[in-house]
Formats: structure tokens, sequence, C-alpha cells
């Protein structure tokens, strides 16, 4: 599979899906997307690369991201907590002429969430598949 | 006051991480521990004559007024001194006796654990506190108890230990809640005796209740655990297993003596069991030939008299039972500490192998025979005393097993004094200080309370009103003490030549409790092999199956069906992934299967952007794409292509299939029938600008729904390590 055209489309390709993914998370609140879609389109684009150029030797690194994302996601609820609102109540706040709702960071727990997932079953199967 | 109250079992309960991080000092920690619980207490003491008891609490759950609530009475502060006290002289004694043992540190983070959990038994004040700190105790109990985990014996005996004394803490529970609400307050000094005695539900609560204290005090025919527990180090034995936890089940009737006792019920349920482990327990620990056993069976027989004195229903009864428990506690503790020595110097339990040890070991022996002097109620220790109230708390009609038992309790208390005896063998074997210094303040104890009259009277003083507790002496009572004494030794005699040849067979619950294990186990097993059939193709049978007939039987109770909308040009979107469905299914080839699947998940976006959903199309077009590359890059290398056991249209998956299909769409159906959910949609997009967006799928997603989605990425994240999990698996 891993044709010169293939590795030259991922090359280019997957930096910009990569930016796209961003996009989707962080223009949620007022677009479609949102942290799940585009954590699913990051996972694409990581996909493109190894499907390019062969997956990386093996890592621990989308087990540890699962955890991350959840742990994320859940801090912003605890951190809600603190401020004396209820479990996951979240807030808009501006930073400068920024508007930014807290619950953007909560998306970003799901964002990762999903990509390490994903990528982690993804591998994982791609590994017992291989010879 | 309130405040200290409050953090007396929190003590040791906090102590037992900190035992359990240190490496060589944790037997100080848990010293100190039970130490400070012991000064903590000492204040409560003189304040008992004087005014109420000290109380205090911490709402738990205000809404069903439970809450964390102690009370220091008489009885409470009482058992808690006991606890405590005891509890320092084990620690004391278990750091010689375990000190070539590896894990110490757990031994003593469990035993703090344990005098924590006890603590909270004996002053409770609240009918659910009591019960949580009653399953500590059973749970630091079962790891005690298969302590050395590497034996088979120390692991079943600490199963069978905690399943029979959770079962029984179970039904207490029920009775608790029962209690509670039949009284109206789960606060147990706040119950009133004459609304749960005179309720219909009285008898279910006794019966529930006495099931949790019977478990625990290992009353006849549930006493088994309790010998078996032996296996575990003898300073749990002493502690646990004879000094405190045993006596829970006890303190629990005395406990709940003013609300449900003194009734013909609680009579005629609590006496004859009481009697019946009696007498049981003290013949079989006759016939015992291992130390420790004897001393076990001696234990459910003196928690068989307890029981019986607790059953009386009066206030004598109940101050019997409290001086008989607290001397049991001395004596029976001093044979344990003093067993353990014998174990720990000569390797053996086994009486017919021991033989004058009084020669090398002769402060063991001394203390052996004080509490053997007290055991036999003899004039002059604690035992006198006790026989004598619990003659008069008896009454003539029970008195009679009163001196019946005693002769077997005798036998067997001398039976142990036996290996003291005799030609001096085992040249070199010497006693360690730390081996008996700490048995020496129980010994004490248990004379004490026969000869100094101050100690009794004053442990009747705080339990209520004080009275004379202490005996007439006369010629008649000292006969027939000497008597009893003179049977018990020819009753020792006779059993002693039988022992250890007799084997309690079915009769010892222990058999009878394997076998019913074994057959679940069993069961469980060929239960397992039946549904577990390891395709995945029968478990999705199953899955669906349940699905669809759970969710398909509510539908069929619908009477009106929506007439269904003309189809416009979403028909053709219908007719294509209807096409792609035929082809998925009739298929014989994998690729063309997983990509005419794919098909149907892409028309499925389309009819998303016809709807004008888009936040929903692109999800449903990455989710159908992240699964197309999931199967065409992977899993098609994974799976060999091999022809089906079965077609896969056969038989039961025809069905199947057929069934789920058809739930589905009418789930679908009756969806599209439903009231517009308006409301809802206005209260979303009313509070859109809160949240601080316009895209109110998002907004529902991470803010109005966040705890569901917070839960969604959970499972996620627990479904992709089982992935992980399933797919390193060794082959």
């Amino acid at each position: 599979m891993s044709t010169v055209v293939l590795r030259t489309v991922a090359r280019v390709v997957s930096p910009l899906v990569l930016l796209y993914s961003l996009r989707l998370l962080l223009t949620g609140h007022e677009a479609p997307g949102g942290g799940f879609v585009g954590g699913l389109v990051a996972a694409l684009a990581v996909v493109l690369v190894w499907l390019a150029f062969g997956p990386p030797p093996r890592a621990r690194w989308w087990e540890r991201g699962v955890a991350a994302g959840v742990a994320l996601s859940a801090a912003t609820g605890l951190a809600a907590v603190v401020g004396g609102r209820p479990f996951l109540g979240h807030v808009v706040v501006y930073v400068g002429p920024v508007k930014l709702p807290t619950s953007l960071f909560f998306d970003l727990g799901v964002y990762v969430v999903v990509v390490s997932a994903t990528l982690a079953a993804i591998r994982t199967l791609w590994e017992a598949g291989s010879p | 006051m309130e405040f200290l109250l409050l953090g007396i079992p929190l003590v040791p309960v906090l102590a037992a991480p900190c035992a359990a991080a240190s490496r060589r000092g944790a037997w100080a920690v848990a010293l100190v521990a039970c130490g400070l619980v012991v000064l903590l207490l000492l204040p409560f003491l003189p304040a008992l004559p004087r005014g109420g008891p000290v109380a205090a609490e911490v709402p738990w759950f205000p809404d069903l007024g439970v809450g964390y609530r102690l009370r220091a009475d008489g009885l409470g502060v009482l058992f808690a001194l006991l606890v405590a006290g005891v509890g320092v002289l084990i620690v004391l004694y278990a750091r010689s006796y375990l000190h070539h043992e590896p894990r110490t540190s757990t031994f003593f983070a469990y035993l703090c654990l344990f005098t924590g959990a006890m603590l909270g038994i004996v002053l409770a004040d609240d009918l659910l506190t009591l019960y949580v700190f009653w399953e500590g105790t059973s749970l630091a109990s079962f790891f005690l108890i298969g302590f050395q985990d590497d034996r088979w014996e120390a692991r079943q005996a600490s199963v069978r230990a905690l399943v029979v004394t959770v079962l029984g803490g179970l039904c207490m529970l029920a009775g608790f809640v029962l209690l509670g609400l039949v009284g109206g307050t789960f606060r147990l000094s706040g119950l009133a005796a004459t609304s749960v005695r005179d309720s219909a539900a009285y008898p279910w609560i006794l019966a529930l209740v006495l099931a949790g204290a019977y478990t625990k005090s290992a009353q006849v025919p549930v006493h088994f655990w309790l010998p078996g527990a032996m296996v575990a180090p003898t300073p749990v034995s002493a502690y646990l297993h004879s000094a405190t936890m045993v006596k829970a089940g006890v303190f629990l009737l005395l406990r709940l003596l003013p609300v449900l006792g003194d009734t013909e019920l609680w009579r005629a349920w609590v006496v004859p069991v009481g009697l019946a482990t009696f007498l049981f327990g003290a013949v079989t620990a006759a016939l015992q030939d291992d130390l420790k056993a004897l001393l076990a069976y001696g234990t459910v027989s003196a928690l068989g008299l307890a029981t019986v004195l607790a059953g009386t229903g009066t206030e004598l009864g109940r101050d019997a039972a409290v001086v008989y428990l607290l001397n049991h506690a001395a004596y029976k503790g001093t044979l344990f500490l003093v067993a353990g020595a014998v174990e720990h110097e000569t390797g053996t339990r086994q009486i017919h192998r021991l033989r004058g040890l009084a020669r090398s070991m002769p402060v063991t022996a001394g203390l052996a025979a004080a509490s053997v002097f007290s055991l036999a109620g003899l004039p002059g220790g604690g035992g006198f005393v006790v026989k004598d109230l619990a003659a008069k708390a008896l009454g003539s009609g029970l008195e009679v097993w009163l001196w019946v038992g005693a002769v077997p309790t005798v036998a067997f208390g001398l039976r142990f004094l036996q290996v003291f005896l005799g030609p001096g063998e085992g040249e070199g074997r010497h006693e360690p200080v730390g081996l008996w210094a700490p048995a020496v303040p129980l010994a004490l104890l248990c004379l004490l309370l026969g000869s100094w009259r101050t100690l009794p009277e004053a442990v009747v003083g705080y339990l209520g009103t004080p009275h004379n507790v202490w005996p007439k002496w006369g010629v008649g009572k000292v006969a027939a003490a000497v008597a009893v004494v003179a049977a018990g030794a020819g009753a020792g005699w006779l059993t002693g030549r039988v022992a250890g040849r007799w084997r309690l067979g079915w009769w010892s619950g222990e058999r009878v409790f394997d076998t019913l294990q074994a057959g679940l186990l069993r069961s469980a097993e060929q239960l397992t092999r039946g549904t577990l059939t390891g395709r995945l193709r029968d478990y999705l049978v199953v899955v669906l199956g349940v699905a669809a007939v759970g969710a398909g039987l509510p539908l069929l109770a619908h009477e009106r069906w929506p007439t269904p909308s003309s189809l416009s040009f979403e028909a053709v979107f219908v007719a294509i992934s209807t096409g792609a469905v035929l082809v998925t299914v009739l298929s014989r080839s994998l690729v063309a299967a997983v990509v005419s699947l794919g098909a149907v998940g892409y028309t499925v976006v389309f009819l998303f952007m016809s709807l004008r959903a888009p936040d929903l199309a692109l999800t449903q077009m990455l989710v159908e794409t992240v699964t197309l590359v999931l199967f065409l890059a992977v899993v098609t290398r994974l799976i060999t292509p091999e022809v089906p056991d079965r077609h896969p249209l056969a038989g039961l998956d025809l069905v199947a299939a057929l069934t789920v299909g058809a739930v589905a769409a009418g789930l679908a159906w009756q969806a599209s029938a439903g009231p517009p959910a308006y409301r809802l949609a206005e209260f979303f997009a009313h509070h859109a600008e809160r949240a601080g967006g316009t895209n109110l799928v998002n907004l529902v997603v991470v803010d109005f729904r966040g705890l569901d989605t917070l839960g969604e990425i959970t499972v996620l994240g627990i479904a992709a390590l089982g992935v992980l999990a399933l797919a390193r698996r060794p082959r």
C-alpha cells in the first residue's frame, strides 16, 4: 500500500487534516464540529500517515491519552465544584476580546479521548493482524 | 468531649496506612494507636455515673435520618477499653511472636483497621454506623485469618468465616432497616421499646438481627468458622477470635436488649441456641487434642453462655453477661497467648506430644494456671464471681445447666494445663519475655475480678444501677466449686483418652459448607460452559435478542401507529441502502460485505443532510469512514477467510436479525409520532447564550448534557483498553 503517490499525498494532506481537526474542535460552539468529530478527523489524519509510512514502533502513548482525556474532562467538572458551581457547571469567560467557554476544555478532553481510543484500537488490531 | 469521641474509632483506622507504609516500626504505630485510644477513653469513665453519657454525631444521610453517631455509655466505654487495652497487649505480643514473619507491616495495618472497626461497633449509636463497622471487622478478620495466604487451609478458613459472618451481617442489615422504619429512627438510644415490640414486624426484626448476632458470635450451627479461624497467627486468635470480635454478637444482643429484649419470643429464640452452643462447645473442647482448637471450642462455649445470659432479658442477666465477657476475655486471652508461646517454643500444639513444660517455661505455666483457676470457678478467681452472678440471673430453671456445662469446661481447662505437668523434657527451651509479659495484665485481671470486690462492682456500676454482685462466701459454695473441679478432672481424664481420635465429620459444619461451596462452583462452571460457546454470533444472538425483546415488548403495547408521511426524494436513499443491505447479507466476500455496509452508512449521511442536521451528518460520515478504514486496513488482515460453520441466513440467526431489525424500525416509527420536544428545544435555545455558543448540538454534548458525555468518553476509553487487552492476549 505504501506507494509514492500515497506517501506524497500523506505528507501534504495529513498536516492540513490535523489543522482542520483543530478547527472543528475550536469552532464547535458556533458551527458543526466539536471534540468528538474533531477527534475522529485527527485520528484519520494519523492513520493516513501510518498507511503511507507504516505504524510507529509500539508505544503506550495512546493508552495514556485515554486516561489523560477522561481526567481532563472530569477535571473541568471538578474545577466548577471548586469554583462553587455544580459539577460540570460551565461558564463563559472573556480573555480580552476572545470568548472562552470553559466547556471548551471539556471538549478538549473529549477530543483527546477520541483520538487516543481510536488510534489505540487501530494500532493494536494492526499489530495483531501483522504476521 | 464530643469531638474526642467521634475521633476515637478513626485513630486506629488512620494509623493503618501509616503502619502499612512503615517497615520496621509498624508495631510501634499500632501500639501508639491502641494506647492513644485507651488514653482518650479514660476521661469518659468518671463522667459516666454523673450526668448522661456523651453523644456526638455527624450527619451522613440527613434525609434518611442516618448519621455517624457515637455515644459513650457504660457498656460502650467498657467494651472499648477492653478492645483498646487488649489491643496494646496483643501488639506487644505479636511483635515477639512474628519476629521471623516477613509481612508484619501488613499484619499490623490489618490489626489497626480491625481495632478501629471494633471500637466503632461498641461506641455506635446509629444502626447503620454500627452495621458499617460490623462489616469492617468481618473484612479485617478475613484478611487476618488468611494472613498466611500461601496455605490452602488459611484461605479456605478465611472464606468460610467471611461468607458466614457477612451473610449474617446482611440479614442484620435488613433487620436494622426494618427496626429503623418501625421504630421511627436509626438512632439506637432513641428507639422506643414499646412501639417496636408491639409491631407486627417484631418477629422478623428479631430473627434477622439474631442471624447477624449468631453468625458473628459463632453460635451452633454456624459456629464452625471460629475453630477454623485458628489457622490465623495466634495473636489474631487471641484478639479477634476470643477477646473482642466474636463478642460483638453478644454485645449486639446486650445493646438491643432495652429495645428488643424481655419478651417471651426473645427468651424462646435466644436461650435455647445459647444453651446448645454452651454445652456443645464445652464438650467438644474437652475432646480436642490441638491446644488452639481446644481454646476455640471453649470460646464457642463461652459465647453460648453469654448468649443465654443475654437471653434472660433482664438487667441482672446483662450485668452477668458483661462481667462474664470481661472475665472470659482475660482468661481466654491469657490462655491463647500461652498456647502461642508454647507453639512458638516447641513447634507443636498437640497436647499428647507436650509434657512437663513447667520446668522450662515456669512463668508461662504460672499464667496458664492462674487463668484456668479463674475459668474453673474456684473461689478467688473471676469465674467464682461470674458463676454466682450467672446463677442468680438464670434463676432456678436454668441454673442446673450452668453446673452441667461447668464440668466439661473445667475438663478442657485442666487438659490445657496438662502440657505443663509431668516430668520435664525438652531442655534448652526458654520463654522470651515478649511472649509472657503481655499476658500478665490479663491474668491479673481475671484474678482481680474474683478477689478485689471494687472491680466487678465498678463494672456493674458503669452499666446502670449498682447492686451487690459480690457472692456470699459459704462452705456450701466453696464445696460445690471444688466438687465441680473434681468432676471436671475426672471428665478431663476420660476425654483425654479419646481426644484427637474423635472427629466431628458432618457435624462440624465445615464439611456442609465446603460441599455447598463446591456445588455452587460446579454449577457455575457448567452454566458458563453451556452459555459461553466462544462463537461471536451466538453471543450476538443473545445480546441482540435480549435488547430486541426488552425494547420490543413495550412497543407491542402501543395502539396508535402514526401514518407514514409520504416519501419524497428520501425514497432514493432508502432504496439505495436497502440494496446495500441485501448485498451485505448475500455476499460471500468479506470485503464486499464491509464496503456495502459502509454504503448503508453513507446513505444515512445524506438522510441527515436532507433533514438539515449537519452535525449528525458529519459525525455519521466520520464514524463510517473510521470503521471502514479499521475494517479494510486492519480487520481483513486479522480474519482468516474460512467457510462459516452455518449459512448467515440459517435458522435462529435469521429470526434474530429480522426481530432486531423490526424492533429498531418500530422504535423509529413510534419516535416519529411523539410530540415534538419544543419545550426542551426552547430551553436549550434560551440558554445557549449563557453556554457561550450557537451550535445547539455541540452545546448539548459538552454543556447541557456534560455528565452523559463524560460517561460516554469513559466507556469509549474502557472499550479501547479492552481491545488492547484482548489483542495482546498471549496466544
